[in-house]
């Protein structure tokens, strides 16, 4: 990192030295190529005619720049793939805006390109539904992480963020699929260039390093991944090089980051001393030194004034304290990003070489993730019928962190007593312990190292035939390190003897991706008709490799090798090894037919077959059909409506997703344990013979109408149903075995989306664009093959699935809040009654709450463009759940020696007769709260509704004339003030709405970007 | 659909083949078990998966008194006071891990025929593995009918029995009446008995055990002939299998002459009835459970803990107490099988066969011998009464007291009588448990054992 920094510093001064040395005012023109929708179009080429070595292509913002040969009549030629060209002629001025307009019948006398996505067919796009990520809003934001950057990118993309920086956020496309939780099941499948990658691969990569992102959600767009996409498809296509002379850009962030919102407003000293008082407990110090406490214990003390005096000045000593814990504990940290690279090459070769090392720090010391990544790719035209692509990356992240399941510092804010600070000795909150012997009690490390090769090869060896072939090869290594050393507190609580304490856990896990697909492709036009066949192979092959040793004795030293392996008994050393390997080979088929520019129909057919099923059911197929209508060819003149498709798709996939060869037969494997001189054979679950795979069909149907080429909507309805849904049921516990993956029954998740955007300004140096898009998302079980009810736990007492209701609904009893005669809550029975927190609640009791999983969510995207002043802002709002609160905050008896919420003397119930309290008496036992803490109910849950500033960027670009006058160094700068997650606005109590943890919220970044080519 | 498919399959023989991928530290039918070395690891897991509650029948029973520590531990407390919950809560753990050592068992019956030998004494060690297979699995059966069904005898044949259970698939199955439970296990038994089992360690279900299971599985359905056939002939050299060393020997690593059948294991075993070393335990031994100074078995059976005034249990207990590992869990012993055939001649009208062979085991523990005139029920309380002494905190006594249908009396620490549980109190039978009647349509509000509730939500 030091390296990267003095790097960045020398080449500053290199540039600004040269760019002052540099003189001369030859012909340049600036410009900037964008399409109808004033999206920019990244990699457009732009050439003098007849002179095609003198070309370049636009940047990631469709910005170029051209040094022109001092003859007259230049025209300048302006191509884009799918687009037709343009020809402007140069009349001296200094700046121009190209948009292109999408060419309908762009396979005609298009160009060959490399192409390592080689299942992105233009065919595919006609009839299928793909959002495309605009992947410069993306590196706008400044986050390290890809996949958290990505929330709110595309409608329909749900990404959540899970707790800790350097989590892997839950990914989702259009819900969950399958019954079954967990991202093993429900991730979308990640390609890379057309090579398969890891969710872990993909949130490593560096966002300036990528082109484009599609999100592939319906049957048709999916259907040519087979049955590894039944879960939609997140396609990447990275940076290339492009004709033209080698640009060289630095892009530089810092900033900060900061605690983030505030969600649970804790107590100051006075309040938290009066509640002990109330709590009468003296093992907290608002009691111990209270008068009433000193006097019962005491009686007939002759000096019990004295006693009490003493006890007033030890309470006024804690007064003197107000510690904020808070912001004690959590921290303002930077954040930094530095990318180089390069690009450039000629109508026969071209690269593209990037460099990038991030760094974001977290709220809470010890918690931080920075990454460096390294991309080379490689083009070259073999002859005049294709091209060769060769591109290679890789990547190192390491993320920190202090929190373990055990022990969370973060936690602490809410346990220690604002009268106690970081040198107050021994705590109340923490009997026995320092403010020292709480930190430093266990770190983890993790790291990946990533790596990744793909090669390509695009031929047309005949007109209107395409073979496309990609190979590719994605690794990556994970590791991870947890350390408990010996002087930390659990240790020296454990017992164990001083040679045994000291805890360490080390993991190794490689993942292996390997990809090949070979596709054919034929393309004629006869006339109006417009015929596309295909066919293509394809394999991956996935495997995972975990090596991992736990042991103890370590010490205070941070390593494996210092485990002591004499140890015996419940602190032995433990290794474990988990290796799969798992492989898939398909054939597919396609085809196509376009009739006049306007009607088009495509359907697909691939079968899979997959090792993890046993040979009988190994094959399994993926197909879909679809249809387009491009209304507005019949009124191409008539531009009120600039734009107007329809579109229609269904399909049938089946999914392997979550499945592994031990559920489907019998399979065997040993226990680390022996009986007697034998090892231990264990059979690992009851497989399902009859097992099936899980089948998707979807439904899609959708529109996209533009109006004055200003108003563009897109509205998509669907209906994704899982047949065959799998699931660990219950069965009856005399089979031995409790659980049972099995084919249970049908879900569907329908929905909406619908995104307007609409040009509101357009003139000559101003632009507003408004963006609205909205996600709807409804489940529901529509069968269950055994009965209409599935318990998931022989003791709940609603169902977890139930035929025609939705199933991530959050059931619980109605609350009639607190009792004023006995400080317990009391409950609304169905029947109108009211029962006690111990009493027995029927199925009948139990009211839906609400939606744990929110129904909406949806973005709002501004950009305003004034010269060459650039602003966005983009919001992301979720709506229509709900989450419990943990209200561990709230102190009883028991734990009053920790700190609680703000307001809790005024709204606990303390005596008879106190009204309307919203915290349960303090004096009791849990027994008798058990409705309580057994179910939400109406009053411990709250709605997560939110909306976010999750990414705010302005942006100032260097015009050319100043540039020009730095000495023509520059082709391109910019800076920028960019920022995410500002502000998170909602009704939650609790801290964050999304994770619904008390810790852990996705924090504010406020960086300075500059940005520079040459 | 299947005909493309499968022409698609002869089309793409070379990209197929790469999918037959082994797995390293797995192995998948019909490759799993085809050697005898892994049908006999497989039959360790179900060795080792055998349940072990004796600590929760001995509180059951009247073995035990509470101690003041008693009401640290709820849990334990309410299953000493036979609460419901408590003993609802033993019931599913129970019925969950005598039904997963029949799976195992029954993955290994069902692929059993398919390993392959190659000599003779291959062949002879996959008929022992057999054997014990069914052996251990008449051993569940048996455990499992004594405690979820009534005391045997010929008015309750037709009542509900278990669920047996006799492939590993997925089965929804019934309960089996009595008649067909006790069935099962004879012809279990005697498929085990076939094979001569001899001369393996006594972690393994051999011949001896086979016959002391079926002696005392005769005695418990009252046919006392077959009874003593099966037992007697385990007692040819019972002095020398009780002698005091033997005896010891039980209780420490070392092998010991009194044992038939007893699961090894790595694990620690019997310390729950253990507050804290330094404390004491939760419950000590039951006022009526006295030994004589020459009484060999005091010395085992009687410990003084922590506790002043308290006669804490001893074997595993003490072993805790002397942190030496349990290695050995003494499910069958010699001793047991002279109470067995003791009883049985007892029962048959063989007083003087049955005191005879009372005092050759009285003998040899040092203890008073019975008086030879002891006949009917006063000779078989005798027997009885020495043999809780015997296996007292061994999970023994409580079968024999359901046997016989006897009332139990509960105390408190303090030593009082709390409460009596009938002889024909309903909590003699444990009730199918909940996952049983909420995922197995053949388990209805009738199959319930009666008194227990039975609730299925709608």
């Amino acid at each position: 990192m030091e390296f990267l920094r003095t790097m960045a510093v020398f080449l500053a001064v290199t540039v600004s030295v040269m760019a002052s040395a540099q003189g001369g005012n030859p012909r340049i023109l600036a410009g900037r190529v964008t399409d109808i929708w004033d999206e920019p179009l990244a990699g457009a080429n732009v050439w003098v005619r007849g002179d095609t070595g003198n070309g370049t292509s636009t940047d990631i913002n469709g910005y170029f720049s051209i040094e022109l040969p001092s003859r007259g009549d230049i025209l300048i030629e302006v191509s884009f793939l799918g687009m037709k060209s343009q020809t402007i002629s140069y009349t001296g001025q200094k700046e121009v805006t190209v948009i292109l307009e999408e060419d309908a019948n762009m396979m005609e006398g298009a160009v060959v390109t490399g192409k390592q996505n080689i299942n992105d067919l233009d065919i595919r796009s006609k009839s299928g539904v793909i959002s495309t990520v605009d992947v410069k809003r993306l590196q706008d934001k400044p986050v390290v992480d890809m996949s958290v950057a990505l929330q709110g990118s595309a409608p329909g993309l749900v990404v959540t963020n899970r707790g800790d920086l350097g989590t892997k956020p839950e990914i989702r496309i259009r819900g969950n699929s399958s019954f079954r939780e967990g991202d093993a099941a429900n991730e979308p499948l990640f390609v890379l260039d057309g090579q398969v990658i890891s969710s872990d691969a993909f949130m490593t990569l560096n966002p300036l390093d990528i082109a484009d992102i599609k999100i592939l959600k319906d049957a048709v767009a999916c259907a040519l991944y087979g049955t590894k996409a039944s879960n939609g498809v997140i396609e990447i296509t990275s940076v290339r090089g492009t004709a033209g002379e080698a640009l060289v850009t630095y892009n530089f962030n810092a900033g900060i980051t900061t605690r983030g919102r505030r969600g649970v407003l804790m107590m100051d000293t006075d309040e938290k001393l009066e509640l002990e008082r109330r709590l009468r407990n003296p093992a907290a110090p608002g009691y111990l030194y209270s008068e009433e406490y000193i006097r019962e214990t005491n009686p007939g003390a002759a000096n019990i004034d004295e006693l009490i005096a003493a006890g007033q000045a030890k309470l006024n000593e804690l007064r003197k304290t107000n510690t904020d814990w808070f912001k004690e504990l959590l921290r303002n940290d930077f954040y930094q990003r530095h990318n180089l690279s390069v690009r450039g090459g000629n109508s026969k070769t071209s690269y593209y070489a990037s460099a990038n090392y991030s760094y974001q720090g977290g709220q809470i010391p010890g918690n931080d993730v920075s990454r460096f990544t390294g991309r080379i790719s490689l083009d070259q035209a073999v002859g005049q019928i294709g091209y060769v692509s060769v591109s290679v990356n890789g990547g190192y992240s390491k993320a920190n962190s202090p929190n373990s399941s055990e022990y969370s510092p973060t936690s602490l804010i809410y346990e220690l007593n604002p009268y106690e600070s970081k040198t107050s000795g021994e705590l109340w909150s923490y009997p026995n312990r320092t403010y020292d012997d709480l930190f430093y009690q266990y770190e983890k490390v993790s790291t990946e190292k990533r790596f990744g090769a793909t090669a390509s090869i695009n031929l047309q060896p005949l007109k209107g035939l395409d073979l496309d072939a990609v190979v590719g090869l994605d690794m990556v290594l994970s590791e991870s390190q947890d350390f408990t050393p010996s002087t930390s507190y659990s240790e020296q609580q454990s017992g164990a003897p001083e040679i045994e304490r000291g805890r360490l856990s080390r993991a190794k896990n490689v993942m292996t991706n390997v990809t090949y697909n070979i596709r054919a492709t034929w393309n004629r036009v006869f006339g109006k008709h417009d015929i596309t066949l295909g066919a293509n192979t394809d394999y991956y092959m996935d495997d995972v490799d975990n090596m991992s040793i736990t042991g103890y004795g370590v010490g205070q030293l941070n390593s494996a090798a210092a485990i002591n392996q004499s140890i015996e008994g419940s602190r032995k050393v433990s290794t474990s090894n988990l290796k799969e390997k798992t492989a898939q080979v398909g054939i597919g088929v396609l085809g196509g037919y376009s009739f006049d520019g306007t009607y088009d129909l495509f359907g697909t057919y691939k079968a899979d077959a997959s090792s993890i099923l046993p040979k009988d059911k190994r094959w399994n197929a993926a197909w879909a059909v679809g249809a387009g209508w491009n209304v507005k060819s019949y009124f191409q003149d008539w531009n009120p409506i600039s734009a107007l498709r329809f579109k229609a798709s269904y399909g049938r996939t089946a999914s392997l997703a979550g499945i592994s060869p031990s559920l489907a037969v019998a399979t065997f494997q040993y226990l680390e344990d022996s009986y007697g001189d034998r090892r231990l054979l264990d059979l690992m679950s009851l497989y399902n013979d009859s097992l099936k795979p899980e089948q998707t069909v979807s439904t899609e149907a959708g529109v996209s109408i533009g109006f004055w080429n200003r108003l563009s909507l897109d509205v998509g309805w669907y209906n994704r149903i899982t047949e065959d849904a799998l699931l660990d049921v219950p069965i009856p516990a005399s089979n031995g075995f409790t659980t049972m993956k099995r084919n249970i029954g049908v879900l569907s998740n329908s929905g909406i989306e619908a995104a307007v955007s609409a040009t509101l300004l357009d003139m000559e140096n101003t632009r507003l664009n408004l963006r609205f898009s909205v996600a709807y998302n409804e489940n529901k079980v529509l069968d269950l093959y055994d009965g209409d009810k599935l318990y998931t736990s022989e003791y709940t007492l609603v169902p977890d699935y139930e035929v025609g209701k939705a199933y991530d609904i959050i059931y619980g009893p109605i609350s009639n809040g607190i009792d004023p005669m006995t400080g317990f809550p009391t409950f609304r029975k169905a029947d109108g009654s009211e029962i006690p927190a111990s009493g027995k609640l029927e199925r009948e009791d139990m009211v839906a709450l609400g939606h744990g999983v929110p129904p909406f969510s949806g973005t709002i995207n501004l950009s305003f463009t004034y010269k060459n002043l650039e602003f966005d802002a983009d919001f992301y709002y979720v709506l229509g759940g709900i989450k419990a609160y943990a209200f561990s905050y709230v102190r009883d008896v028991d734990d009053a020696n920790k700190n609680a919420v703000r307001g809790q003397v005024e709204n606990m119930w303390f005596k008879k007769g106190d009204q309307d309290k919203i915290y349960n008496s303090p004096y009791t036992e849990t027994a008798s709260l058990e409705n309580l803490t057994l179910y939400p109910n109406s009053r411990t849950v709250g709605s997560s509704d939110y909306l976010r500033l999750s990414m705010l960027s302005l942006r100032y670009r260097f015009p050319q004339r100043l540039l020009q006058k730095a000495g023509n160094f520059f082709k391109y700068g910019n800076v920028a003030f960019q920022a995410s997650n500002l502000f998170t606005l909602t009704r939650y109590k609790e801290s964050d709405p999304e994770s619904g943890s008390l810790v852990g919220a996705q924090q504010p970044i406020y960086t300075i970007s500059l940005s520079l080519s040459f | 659909m299947k005909r493309y498919i499968i022409s698609l399959l002869c089309l793409m023989p070379v990209f197929t083949g790469c999918l037959d991928i082994k797995l390293e530290n797995q192995f998948s039918d019909p490759d799993a078990i085809t050697t005898v070395d892994t049908a006999r690891e497989l039959l360790a897991t179900a060795y080792n998966s055998i349940p072990r509650y004796q600590m929760e029948f001995s509180v059951l029973s009247d073995d035990f008194y509470p101690t003041t520590y008693a009401n640290q531990y709820a849990e334990m407390q309410n299953l000493y006071n036979w609460q419901d919950n408590a003993i609802s809560d033993l019931s599913s753990q129970i019925w969950n891990d005598y039904y997963m050592t029949v799976a195992y068992l029954n993955a290994l019956l069902d692929r059993i025929d398919n390993v392959k030998t190659e000599d003779e004494a291959g062949a002879l060690e996959l008929q022992k593995v057999r054997s014990e297979a069914y052996a251990l699995k008449a051993y569940c059966y048996f455990d499992l009918l004594r405690i979820y069904a009534p005391a045997y005898s010929e008015d309750v044949l037709d009542r509900d029995g278990i669920i047996l259970k006799n492939r590993l698939e997925l089965d929804f199955l019934p309960r089996s009446s009595v008649r067909a439970c006790v069935e099962e296990i004879a012809s279990l038994l005697s498929e085990a008995a076939k094979v001569s089992n001899t001369g393996n360690a006594v972690y393994y279900f051999g011949s001896d055990a086979v016959n002391a299971l079926r002696a005392e599985f005769e005695l418990y359905r009252g046919e006392y002939d077959a009874a003593v056939e099966y037992g007697l002939p385990l007692l040819s050299d019972l002095e020398s299998r009780l002698a005091v060393t033997e005896y010891s020997n039980l209780w420490t690593e070392n092998e010991s002459l009194e044992r038939i059948f007893a699961p090894y294991i790595f694990d620690s075993f019997y310390i729950s009835l253990n507050y804290d070393r330094e404390s004491g335990d939760y419950f000590c031994l039951a006022d009526g459970i006295t030994y004589d100074d020459a009484d060999t078995r005091k010395a085992w059976c009687e410990y003084q803990g922590p506790q002043a005034g308290v006669r804490s249990l001893g074997k595993y207990n003490r072993m805790y107490y002397e942190n030496s590992e349990v290695r050995y869990i003494n499910t069958l012993r010699y001793s047991g099988v002279c109470f067995t055939v003791a009883e049985a001649y007892a029962r048959d009208g063989q007083q003087g066969e049955a005191v005879a062979l009372m005092n050759r085991y009285l003998g040899a523990r040092g203890c008073t011998l019975l008086d030879e005139s002891l006949s009917g029920d006063a000779l078989v309380d005798a027997i009885l009464k020495e043999k809780q002494k015997e296996f007292v905190g061994e999970g023994v006594r409580y079968f024999d007291l359901k046997r016989i249908g006897r009332p139990l009396d509960r105390y408190n620490a303090a030593g009082n009588r709390t409460s009596t549980i009938a002889a024909d109190d309903y909590r003699h039978l444990f009730p199918i448990p909940q996952s049983e009647y909420r995922y197995n349509e053949n388990i209805t509000a009738e199959h319930q054992n009666p008194g227990w509730s039975y609730e299925v939500a709608e």
